[in-house]
């Protein structure tokens, strides 16, 4: 319960920032950072695959809402939230991180750079695919999709140095 | 049986998996097909006042600029008024005999959230129903022409925004009088589409394109923007023109939406010619 109340809070400050903040942010007319998956990457380890997600698309939900663009940020939260997982078991094995959340701190950091990265891009590219689709100019696309996961992982190691 | 419920229970995240994705989806697809509810966008009663909260904040931080291109506005349609009142003067006709249009009125609206990075971009406005505020009302900024009302609630509402793939605006080139539509296909945020101007239609650069007043959404000469550079489209046959808007939609503020009364009028003529022609 306390945990659920804790996260729900770190939901709603994150939905806030992505919605005042970073989505008024278009750097070189082609960088949005997404800082709101920050919160699925730091999912327990051990937490369940049904409940991850349906924090995901609640997550994604507010945010799409906040920004007119229906069920793109869902869709996306949704992906990442379920192979999230397995992107975790690339890089960190169970032994070394049985429980807790992964962070700079408990993985390292190599693996968890290469963690976070794996999962920006994998998000990133299903939303700029979803939301930009219809402009036809696959550059742009590949562009949008590195440029934008670049900055939302600058971002994500910044706060994770903070907390170190 | 037994093997199907096995099944779920071991896979039933593959199976809400599924679910999640393809509600989303059809969110997505629902509301880019045609006008959706307003419920999952920013003109929701709960989230449109919290933009309204956010915007108060930034619209004070911003009054000093507004309020300067507001002068200088104000200033040229002074000069403007009395250019057109000499000439009038000099036609020896009295000015106060020519009527005012009646058939346009505005209200008042403040934006409260906009966006531009996005390839279908909205605007949210403070006000609906309530206050008149329909579907496809225009949506004019103190610089030109801005966007189209898509749906209200009572109290917001959101409009299509001229930099979204789904905007057409119909527009014309003030010296020729020639013509099209305006579009956005993504990209530059300041620079939108003349569409369909045939082609020995005479352009030139800095020529200004207002809008045709051939919809029931807008009236006849309100400015969008200026021609910035022209070519051919690929089959050869019409213009293609690059229109650089004369509002900045990234600093979109005090904006009036503007009603036409005899539209209920308009869009039942253009039925009936449908219907007609069936």
């Amino acid at each position: 319960m306390r945990d659920n109340i804790i996260r729900a809070a770190k939901m709603l400050v994150l939905v806030a920032v992505q919605a005042f903040l970073l989505n008024n942010l278009n750097l070189f007319g082609c960088a949005t950072p997404y800082l709101y998956i920050y919160l699925i990457l730091c999912m327990e380890v051990d937490e369940s695959p049904s409940k991850a997600m349906l924090w995901a698309f609640a997550m994604g939900l507010l945010v799409d809402i906040f920004s007119n663009t229906p069920g793109i940020n869902a869709a996306a939260s949704v992906m990442l939230a379920f192979v999230r997982p397995v992107v975790l078991r690339l890089y960190v094995s169970r032994e070394s991180l049985e429980h807790g959340s992964p962070s700079l701190r408990t993985t390292g950091v190599g693996a968890f750079i290469k963690y976070a990265a794996t999962a920006t891009l994998l998000h990133h590219t299903l939303l700029v695919l979803l939301c930009y689709f219809d402009m036809g100019d696959p550059a742009g696309l590949v562009l949008r999709i590195a440029a934008s996961s670049a900055f939302t992982l600058a971002l994500i190691l910044m706060i994770e140095n903070l907390r170190r | 049986m037994r093997n199907i419920i096995a099944f779920l229970a071991r896979y039933n995240h593959w199976l809400l998996f599924i679910i999640l994705e393809l509600v989303s989806f059809w969110l997505l697809f629902r509301f880019n097909s045609y006008q959706g509810s307003v419920f999952f966008t920013s003109a929701n009663r709960a989230v449109g006042t919290v933009y309204g909260w956010v915007s108060s904040v930034n619209d004070y931080l911003g009054l000093r600029t507004a309020n300067e291109i507001l002068f200088d506005r104000n200033l040229e349609l002074v000069v403007e008024n009395e250019r057109l009142r000499t000439v009038i003067d000099s036609l020896g006709m009295d000015a106060g005999a020519v009527s005012p249009d009646t058939s346009f009125t505005t209200v008042a609206a403040k934006v409260v959230n906009n966006s531009v990075n996005l390839l279908d971009n909205y605007i949210t406005i403070d006000k609906g129903r309530a206050d008149g505020v329909d579907a496809d009302m225009g949506l004019v900024s103190p610089l030109g022409v801005v966007g189209i009302v898509c749906m209200a609630s009572s109290h917001h509402a959101l409009a299509i925004s001229l930099l979204n793939s789904n905007s057409s605006v119909s527009c014309k080139l003030e010296r020729s009088g020639y013509f099209g539509n305006l579009k956005w296909s993504g990209g530059d945020s300041r620079t939108a589409q003349l569409m369909d101007i045939p082609r020995h239609a005479e352009v030139h650069v800095g020529d200004t394109v207002v809008t045709s007043g051939y919809s029931s959404v807008f009236p006849e000469g309100l400015m969008v923007g200026v021609v910035s550079s022209h070519g051919f489209s690929p089959d050869g046959l019409t213009c293609e023109i690059d229109v650089r808007l004369s509002s900045d939609m990234a600093k979109l503020n005090m904006v009036r939406v503007v009603k036409n009364k005899h539209a209920a009028e308009h869009v039942m003529l253009s039925d009936s010619l449908k219907r007609h022609r069936q």
